[in-house]
Order: C-alpha cells, then structure tokens, then sequence
C-alpha cells in the first residue's frame, strides 16, 4: 500500500525468459489520502498514508488492473519456473543454497527437458540434441503424429513451439548417426535414461503447477 | 561373463536423488556454518548427516555417475549453443567455458561408464569421495568450475585404470 509503482516480478533468479513485468505509474495528480484506521493495533489511533489504485484504464472502461498483473501464459510460465523445477533447483529450495546459479551446478543438475523446449529461441532449436541419444535412436522412424489410423504414437502433450517429434522430424541423417555413435561410445545406458526420467517428472509436476497457475 | 547385479529401476533414480541429497546438506551446512561463524548447530548437523550420507552410500551414487555426467555434458552443449546456463537465461556462459566443460563432461561419462558394474574396494571408495568432493567445490563458485572439473576426470582416470577387484562369491551371472 501506498506504492506509487507498482511492479510484478518473478524472483531474481527466476527470470527464465519469460517473466512478466507490469508497471503501474501513477499519475502525479494523485493525491495522498489519509484514512484514520480503527485501533486496531494500538490503543492510540495511527494514520496510514495510502494511494489510490494506479489510474490504469483498459479501453477506457475504467476498470482497475487484475491484482495479479497481466496473466503469464503457458510457455511463460514454464520459461520462467525451469530453473525451479529441476533437481539442482530442488536442493536450492530444501538447503538453502545457491548452487544452481554456479556453471557447474546448473549443467549437473539442471532440467534439460525444459531448458531445450522452454529455454531462448536458441534452445527450442537445441531440441535435437538435448535428449537422449537412446531415445533419439529409438524414436527414428517410429510415427510421431496424431491421426486415427495411427496405432504408434510417441509425442510430448506440452503446448509450445519446438518439441521432440518435430525435433526428429527435421533431424538429419548424419545427426542420428553422430548421437546414435555419442551414446554407445560413452555407453551411458541405464543411468542416463534415469537421469532423464528424473528431468521429465520434474518437467510434468511444472507442467502441471503451470495449467494450474495459468488457468 | 558379467559382475552385475541388477538393480531396481527406482533404485537407481533413487540414487540420483540420493547424491544431489549429500550435495545440499553438505553445501547446505558448509554455508550456515560459514555464515554464523560456526556457531549454527544447524549447519553442523547438516555437515555430518551429508558426510555420513556420501560415505555410508557411495555404492549407490558411485554406479549412476555416468549418467549424471552424460547429461551435463549435454546440458554442457545446449549451453554452448545458446550462450546462456541452462534453465538460466540471466546467467551468461563464456563459450570456451562451455565447450571445454563440455569435453571435460563426456570424458567423466565415459571414464565413469565402467562404474555401473564394477565392485568397489577402499581405493575406489576413496577415489569416488575424491570426486565427489571435487564436484562439491566446483559447484561452490564459477571459478572453480574448470579445475574441479579437471580434477574429477583425474580422479575417475585413475580409477578407471585401477585393476577390478576380486569377484564376490554372492554376484550374479
């Protein structure tokens, strides 16, 4: 109260991108009322400076902002969380620490599933490399579009441009054969694909948190 | 044929979890200890329970190492490309950091890649806490990023050219 400004914000170290910041400036025109609350807190009567709400008018029908400010969509929602919702983040949250903002912390434990789809532009087209190699290998040639008569259908439910079966689609050859070779010669194997599973339950409880949050 | 016994799915996803756990209690309690002067009982149960941790369960989170390196190391690329850490947009990476964080990661997954079904003896013990550490204090600061890394690919060469140790009696074939 009393804030001439008004600003919504993520956390600093939220701001995946897509965070969403909403200025209200008040007129200078404003003037500051007083208003003599009960005694509530004290036994003596205290004045409280207030404002005015921010003379934001939508297509000029006079109505006040939502308080919450203008309402993040999917894809920014899921932008602005990936930092949170992965492992790295998730000791961040539990221990107090800030290990997610260090280089090696963030490539250790980051979420590489939202980092890929809901990361900068650059990232959506990193798509083809940020999975696994296994599963890269397994879903060549396997049908990765919706349709009535396809029986065999592999794709990721969340909204947003990018995505793995466009991804594969435009892959070429000589990229599955490199990420095919990448993870054989390193023989990740099963560790690597539960590492992932891990990205991706961290990936569906965001999805699932954000249609919550932008509904 | 081979030293290995299998293990349940959610055992080995348990163990990722298990080994970020040693991570934030021990970093957790370093910087509540370092914060109040070492006068924060809670930060010096915190160092002992992740201490314990790492060293009561280093069979558990020794064998999942090739795959947290794997993935790092692709998170380590997507870096590369866009210039930024992942799931972090308002940090910048230079990108010979990433490139060689890159390198440094593939060559810990694929020196650790044994790791998943070999036995363990003290000396490995010793040396998996030795990266352990050494990642522990490469994720503590951006500068120590590089040499950490370096380290841990020391370590895990070392014991990558450690001979196996003697078959166990109880081991399935």
């Amino acid at each position: 109260m009393g804030a001439d400004n008004v600003a919504y914000d993520d956390e600093p170290g939220d701001c995946g991108g897509g965070s969403v910041t909403v200025t209200a400036q008040a007129p200078p025109d404003v003037m500051p009322i007083f208003v003599s609350l009960p005694s509530l807190l004290s036994d003596t009567q205290q004045s409280m400076q207030t404002a005015s709400p921010p003379a934001v008018r939508e297509a000029g029908a006079g109505v006040p902002p939502p308080k919450s400010g203008t309402k993040q969509t999917f894809n920014q929602c899921m932008a602005a969380n990936a930092s949170n919702f992965s492992l790295v983040g998730t000791v961040d949250k539990v221990f107090g620490t800030s290990l997610r903002n260090t280089f090696l912390g963030g490539l250790l434990g980051g979420n590489s599933i939202t980092g890929s789809l809901y990361g900068s532009a650059d990232d959506n087209v990193q798509t083809a490399i940020s999975n696994t190699p296994e599963i890269l290998t397994r879903s060549m040639g396997t049908v990765t579009t919706y349709g009535r008569r396809t029986a065999d259908i592999m794709a990721l439910n969340l909204a947003g441009k990018g995505g793995l079966p466009q991804a594969l689609g435009t892959s070429g050859g000589a990229l599955r054969g490199a990420i095919g070779t990448a993870g054989k010669i390193l023989g990740l194997g099963l560790s690597f694909e539960q590492r992932l599973a891990v990205d991706a339950a961290f990936t569906a409880a965001e999805a699932a948190y954000c249609v919550a949050v932008t509904q | 044929m081979q030293e290995r016994r299998e293990e349940p799915w959610f055992a080995k996803v348990g163990s990722i979890l298990l080994l970020f756990a040693c991570f934030g209690f021990i970093a957790g309690g370093m910087l509540r200890v370092s914060r109040e002067g070492g006068a924060s009982a809670v930060g010096w149960m915190m160092l002992v329970v992740g201490f314990v941790l790492t060293f009561a369960t280093v069979n558990l989170w020794g064998r999942i190492l090739p795959g947290v390196f794997g993935l790092a190391g692709i998170n380590a690329l997507t870096t590369l490309w866009s210039g930024h850490l992942i799931n972090q947009p308002n940090v910048p990476v230079p990108r010979h950091v990433a490139l060689i964080l890159a390198v440094l990661l593939f060559s810990a997954a694929f020196l650790s890649s044994h790791l998943a079904i070999r036995q363990f003896n003290a000396v490995h013990r010793v040396l998996l806490l030795a990266v352990f550490s050494c990642l522990l204090i490469a994720m503590s600061a951006n500068q120590f990023a590089i040499p950490g890394a370096v380290a841990v690919v020391a370590c895990l060469f070392v014991l990558w050219r450690l001979p196996a140790p003697h078959r166990r009696n109880n081991t399935q074939v």
